[in-house]
């Protein structure tokens, strides 16, 4: 070898060493990964395993491996129906999917307008090459997100919802995954299991992305709050009924968190449960809220009618968008 | 922050009971250390667990319960074996006018948390697909369980 070489070599074993540079992902595409069709097995939270199927847009089968007390739980959604088959009752929870009033742009923009996406570090899940994201709000007292996302497609390997302390709510790990998977239409299509029987806890009556799309009379005058909170939209609407009581859903949205408020005629406002948190309310008069996890429940009554909202806001916010609804 | 410190603190931590400046010293550690990433899964596991454990419920009628239990055993005897025919006649008359306010009387339901409770998970585990795993909602199958109960 001659000098020259020797001199080459050596500069570039001594050359200061640089990690690769991070893919930079976007929300367009975590949104376009999301059509991949995959297969995988789930952990959450260390110990629900779960086994997914994603044939593509709308196309969803997820059966509960472990624990026992949970294990053969399963959903199908074939983008039109949902099914929820129950092992422990023999009980098929028929529901429509919702599947057709997503609007993936939408959501999209939302993201874009109520978070960063800021890129962490790589790091590997389940043996493949990932980059660590969070998707840090841009509005105080929101939740946030961490993502492990899969360097060769795109796909969410590992997700980790966090409070807005920074406190880890749930995470779902994949275990194993295959993407872009030859998954049959069969397998999202239900085959009720012999002395299996269909009901619905809920019957839904209509959905749309507004009222106007519902074409169905309400027996009390629907009333929106005039308060929502930052960064937060309707995403649609369904009208249910369950046990003669009619319901308004209206589900909002800011990209990572739900809020669903529910409506109904003012002589079903729903019993106070034991340990209920009695609230008082400046224009409602009172209401109470209810704990269950990181999420809470709000229930109030005005003129227009008993109403209830669920999410996992901070419960200042629930309230002031409670009070919002007086007449 | 060590082992044994960030151990300490994880109950706190789950509870959202820790000053920020601790949680981010803890996520540093947690970032590096695979049996304290471990024990956090173990605990959040354990949490959910105890979330998904059904909740007692009393039987629709306790007392027809352990009466049943009675006329088993040969403790009491059934009312109709005991009642007299003028006990019978009243009865009947009570068991009429009863029927009666039954069939006639005004409704009053009440809306259903545990269903808004389910709506609301359905909803929550179907939206954002691009950004989630796909997993399911435990809290939808968890409210559901609640809703057949309900049912029974």
């Amino acid at each position: 070898m001659t000098a020259g070489r020797w001199f080459l070599a050596l500069s570039v074993l001594t050359a200061p060493w640089s990690p690769p540079a991070l893919a930079q992902p976007t929300f367009a595409e975590l949104a376009r990964a999301g059509q991949l069709p995959y297969r995988g097995e789930l952990v959450i939270n260390g110990r629900t395993i779960v086994r997914v199927s994603h044939g593509g847009p709308g196309l969803q089968r997820q059966e509960v491996l472990a624990p026992p007390d949970l294990a053969g739980e399963l959903v199908v959604d074939n983008g039109q129906t949902r099914w929820h088959y129950s092992p422990r009752t023999m009980r098929v929870d028929l529901a429509p999917s919702s599947y057709g009033l997503r609007r993936p742009e939408h959501n999209q923009h939302l993201l874009e307008r109520n978070f960063h996406l800021v890129v962490i570090r790589s790091e590997p899940v389940a043996g493949r090459p990932a980059t660590e994201i969070e998707l840090r709000p841009r509005y105080a007292g929101r939740n946030s997100q961490r993502l492990w996302i899969d360097a060769a497609t795109g796909l969410p390997l590992k997700v980790q919802r966090l409070s807005p302390r920074g406190v880890v709510l749930e995470t779902s790990e994949f275990r194993h995954l295959e993407p872009h998977a030859t998954i049959g239409r069969s397998e999202f299509e239900f085959a009720l299991p012999p002395r299996a029987r269909v009901t619905s806890s809920v019957q839904v009556l209509a959905m749309g992305r507004s009222l106007a799309d519902l074409h169905m009379p309400v027996p009390f005058p629907i009333r929106m709050p005039g308060y929502l909170p930052a960064g937060f939209d309707v995403m649609d609407v369904q009208i249910f009924e369950r046990g003669g009581v009619r319901s308004v859903h209206w589900r909002l949205s800011d990209g990572l968190d739900m809020l669903s408020l529910f409506q109904t005629a003012r002589e079903h406002e729903a019993p106070r449960p034991a340990g209920a948190q009695v609230v008082t309310l400046p224009h409602v008069a009172t209401g109470f809220m209810v704990d269950h996890g990181p999420e809470r429940m709000l229930c109030w009554q005005t003129g227009a009618g008993s109403f209830s909202l669920v999410g996992d806001l901070g419960p200042d916010e629930l309230e002031r968008i409670a009070d919002s609804t007086s007449p | 922050m060590d082992c044994r410190s960030c151990q300490s603190l994880l109950s706190a931590y789950v509870d959202d009971q820790l000053v920020a400046t601790d949680a981010r010293r803890l996520h540093v550690h947690l970032s590096g250390c695979s049996d304290c990433s471990a024990e956090l899964n173990l605990l959040l596991g354990t949490l959910q667990l105890l979330r998904s454990l059904p909740r007692p419920r009393p039987t629709a009628d306790p007392w027809e319960a352990i009466a049943f239990t009675l006329r088993r055993e040969g403790l009491v005897r059934p009312w109709y074996r005991r009642a007299r025919p003028l006990g019978v006649a009243a009865a009947a008359a009570v068991v009429i006018v009863a029927g009666s306010y039954v069939i006639w009387r005004p409704t009053s339901q009440s809306a259903s948390l545990e269903a808004y409770w389910r709506q609301h998970a359905i909803f929550a585990a179907q939206e954002a697909p691009a950004l989630s795993t796909g997993a399911p909602s435990l809290d939808a199958i968890e409210a559901t369980y609640q809703l057949e109960g309900d049912d029974r």
